[in-house]
């Protein structure tokens, strides 16, 4: 029997979105109709090199629409990145945008947009609920499978004064319409595939333990849970294949709607503070507190991170909580090393000293509020140690 | 795990809207915006509407109304409709609409204003509207625009017909004026007739200033003659050095007389012949006063003399003591130069730039010093140059030679006048040039007339 509390009120917002083989081509169309004149098209120096952004500024042009580009962005985009792309926008004469990228493209752009509709600095829209005017149309194509910033309420933007990275989280930025197509996704090498497929893993598993989440939402994560489990592996070996790349899309498009509306937890809240102090990736750092961060959180929802372990394919009826725990971890540490992702903080320069810095940072980052277990600094301060 | 309850707080309510149920959780929609926009829009519509000028908004490609305010419709006497549906041509006269094609047929936008036109519009109802139009170019939106301004200008007809009114009563007013002028202009000849007066009196005034400069002419004359005696002293002292030999030698003779009458030598051939001698010098002598007096009496009238002869006495008076101090003095002379003028002043002239340039020479101590007196003629005008080798005047002051009291030398010694007396006997008294300039080694003076 379900509990009332199963039934509080949620909301689930998503973007209209367009998930298949050459999605892409749509970019001009959509521009069209959302009655862009010039768009200012966000993107970054590897995904240039790809080629996506020229196949999508053709489609543009195809259909009468001018572009601008703004691609001087580094791996985490940052504020005064955000700013200058704003004032291109602004110069330029721009009245959309359109996201070329990974994360970090569809992020500045999340950001550029707010800037040009509040006119106000970038740093002043932290938190949740801060934005007020809406952002011009946004059309983002994801040439990863990770961050689902395409189709989720958040951007994270790296204030380099305060050397943390900081997160928006307002529905007045979810874009007006992702273009999810396999194809962008096929140029990605190895290491950059396990990175991302650990964030969008990290996406639904924090989503499906959230105190936030909702029917609709754990009908998501429990999805990506199992198809990236089942797809990143053999991704990684196979590249440029079509089929696997798009179950991995859509595992991150799945774990994107999950955690756009359940939000996410203390493994978030701690890479964003790592992330911000050291620029390392953003996947990376997810991978290595996964583990540590479930040891800490499996008490407060046990029953929810055995429905995990099952979506992952481990067998766990009638096991002790503790062996439940050992074994949905072991899986975890597994899939990380099968994917090369070894490292210890340690090993990504993170010295024991900051730690208290990082925790004081994570324990005020927004996406700690719906961790199933309200930690303490000293909690956050231990798991780093752990994961050192 | 208690925790302090505002910490719990914040942390239900943060979570409370990332579900999504803070007041401030909006899916993007543009509707608000929007509808400020539409109500800034109408607005200024309502501004327009308001404006007294009909505004038309012209279509460029198509040459069509796409859109008038309400004053237009109000003050043409047509709904918005009918306007839109009518061309352009139902308005306007022919010379007007030649106009505005002119400024439609522009490709882009002009960076000038053109200027308004007077011209009058069709009413609906069939009446003229007398507007001043105005047409300028806009883009929007890649397509051309022509935004048509037309001012009633019924009310400045009026204006200008009041002013045409007041004009002539203004030249009415005028009339009354010159009436009035013609009074003021005898006024004025009265006061021409004071004026003239005055300048009679100006006239007297006129001649007492002449008077006063005869005066300062006479005073100039003066000066002439007294440095004309300054000069005879220093010829005294000539004619004492001139004087002392024959004197010594009527001296000899005399003593002679008395030495052969006691040495019995005494005969009436050696009186005779001793008679002889001194009567040549007694001639000589009296000669030479003779030349004295006739250099010092100024010149009454012009005459014509020869320079040659002039410059021959001249020196004839300063040899003797030029001699003495080891200054020769050489002439040349050619083509026997004469001069209509007055022969006293132009030989005190030579004197004057002679004593000059003896003055240089003593200062100079030069070795072999030496003047030479060349004449000759040159383009219908005699010229007598007078060079010394007493090194020359610095050129700082040779344009101050001949001002009036410009010397170099001791009190005493210079007056400062020669020169410029020489001049203005040569230049305004005989309308020749005096002039100066350095040789190699010396001055030379050129007097030409
Ligand atoms: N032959 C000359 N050589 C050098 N200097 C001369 C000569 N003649 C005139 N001067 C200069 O011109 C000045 C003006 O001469 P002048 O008018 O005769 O006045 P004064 O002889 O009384 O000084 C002289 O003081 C002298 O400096
Ligand atoms: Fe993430
Ligand atoms: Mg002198």
């Amino acid at each position: 029997m379900k509990e009332p509390t199963e039934f509080a009120l949620r909301k689930f917002v998503a973007p209209e979105f367009i998930f298949g083989i050459d999605a892409r081509k749509l970019t001009g169309r959509y521009a069209k109709n959302f009655g862009a004149r010039k768009v200012l098209v966000v993107s970054d120096p590897r995904v240039m090199a790809a080629g996506w952004t020229d196949d999508v500024i053709a489609c543009l042009r195809e259909e009468g629409v001018e572009c601008a580009v703004f691609s001087s962005i580094t791996s985490n985009p940052r504020a005064d990145e955000v700013m200058k792309g704003a004032e291109l926008y602004q110069r330029e004469g721009c009245n959309a945008l359109v996201a070329v990228g990974g994360g970090s493209p569809m992020d500045c752009a999340k950001g550029i947009g707010i800037v040009c509709a509040n006119k106000r600095d970038i740093i002043a829209f932290e938190g949740v609920d801060k934005v007020e005017l809406p952002i011009p149309p946004l059309i983002c194509i994801p040439t990863t499978a990770g961050s689902a910033a395409d189709v989720s309420q958040f951007a994270i933007i790296s204030d380099v004064q305060r050397r943390v990275k900081f997160a928006i989280i307002s529905k007045m930025i979810v874009p007006d319409i992702a273009l999810i197509d396999p194809v962008t996704t096929t140029s990605m090498p190895a290491e950059l595939t396990a990175w991302t497929g650990m964030d969008a893993l990290c996406h639904a598993i924090e989503a499906y333990v959230s105190t936030a989440h909702s029917p609709i939402t754990d009908l998501f994560a429990l999805q990506a849970i199992r198809l990236i489990t089942s797809n990143m592996l053999p991704t990684m070996v196979e590249l440029d294949n079509i089929v696997l790349r798009g179950e991995m899309l859509l595992a991150c498009l799945d774990a994107g709607l999950a955690f756009s509306n359940a939000s996410l937890g203390a493994v978030h809240a701690m890479a964003h503070s790592l992330g911000g102090l050291l620029n390392a990736p953003h996947g990376e750092c997810n991978a290595i507190l996964l583990p540590y961060v479930i040891e800490f959180n499996f008490p407060a929802a046990p029953d929810r991170y055995r429905e995990i372990g099952k979506a992952m394919g481990l067998d766990m009826d009638g096991m002790a909580s503790r062996d439940a725990l050992s074994a949905l971890v072991a899986a975890i540490n597994h899939l990380n090393k099968q994917a090369k992702l070894t490292y210890t903080l340690g090993q990504l320069g993170v010295d024991r000293g900051i730690i208290p810095t990082l925790a004081e940072k994570a324990m005020h980052d927004p996406c700690i509020f719906t961790n199933p277990r309200q930690p303490r600094s000293k909690d956050i301060e231990a798991i780093y140690e752990k994961a050192l | 795990m208690k925790k302090p309850s505002d910490i719990e707080e914040n942390w239900e309510s943060q979570r409370e809207k990332i579900i999504g149920l803070g007041e401030r959780s909006l899916r993007k929609t543009y509707y608000p915006e929007l509808q400020q926009k539409l109500d800034q829009l109408e607005r200024f519509r309502a501004l327009l509407d308001q404006s007294n000028d009909c505004i038309f908004l012209i279509h460029v490609p198509t040459g069509s109304f796409i859109d008038v305010n309400e004053s237009a419709c109000r003050q043409l006497g047509c709904s918005r409709q009918e306007v839109l549906a009518l061309p352009l041509e139902r308005f306007f006269p022919e010379d007007a609409l030649a106009w505005a094609r002119e400024i439609l047929a522009a490709e882009r936008e002009q960076e000038w204003d053109r200027d308004a036109i007077t011209t009058r519009m069709f009413k609906c109802s069939g009446g003229e509207l007398p507007v001043e139009i105005n047409i300028r170019l806009v883009t929007f939106r890649k397509e051309l625009y022509g935004v048509a301004v037309a001012r009633n200008i019924t009310e400045r007809k009026l204006a200008e017909e009041a002013l045409q009114r007041l004009n002539n009563e203004l030249e009415q007013r005028i009339a009354e004026r010159t009436a009035d002028l013609e009074e003021s202009r005898t006024k004025l000849e009265t006061q021409n007739k004071e004026l003239q007066k005055t300048y009679h009196e100006l006239a007297v005034e006129t001649t007492a200033l002449q008077r006063a400069m005869e005066d300062l002419r006479e005073k100039d004359r003066m000066v002439i003659q007294q440095s004309r005696m300054a000069a005879m002293g220093e010829m005294l002292g000539n004619i004492a050095h001139q004087w002392r030999q024959p004197f010594n030698v009527l001296g000899l003779i005399v003593q002679d007389l008395g030495l052969s009458y006691e040495s019995g030598e005494f005969s009436q051939e050696l009186l005779d012949s001793n008679i002889g001698k001194v009567m040549e010098i007694l001639l000589h002598l009296s000669q030479t006063i003779d030349d004295f007096s006739n250099f010092s009496t100024p010149d009454k009238e012009k005459a014509l003399f020869k320079v040659d002869q002039v410059i021959v006495k001249t020196i004839s008076l300063i040899k003797e003591s030029f001699k003495n101090k080891h200054i020769a003095i050489d002439i040349s002379s050619s083509d026997d130069p004469q001069i209509n003028g007055y022969p006293h002043e132009y030989a005190q002239v030579l004197l004057n730039i002679l004593m000059n340039a003896r003055d240089a020479l003593l200062e100079s101590r030069k070795e072999n010093a030496r003047i030479a007196v060349r004449a000759w003629n040159e383009n219908d005008r005699s010229v007598v140059t007078i060079t010394d080798n007493a090194g020359g005047i610095k050129t700082d002051i040779l344009g101050k030679i001949f001002e009036p009291y410009f010397t170099t030398k001791d009190l005493g010694k210079g007056t400062g006048v020669g020169l410029f007396l020489s001049k203005t006997i040569i230049e305004k008294n005989m309308g020749g040039r005096l002039s100066a300039r350095n040789t190699g080694d010396g001055v030379e003076l050129r007097i030409e007339v």
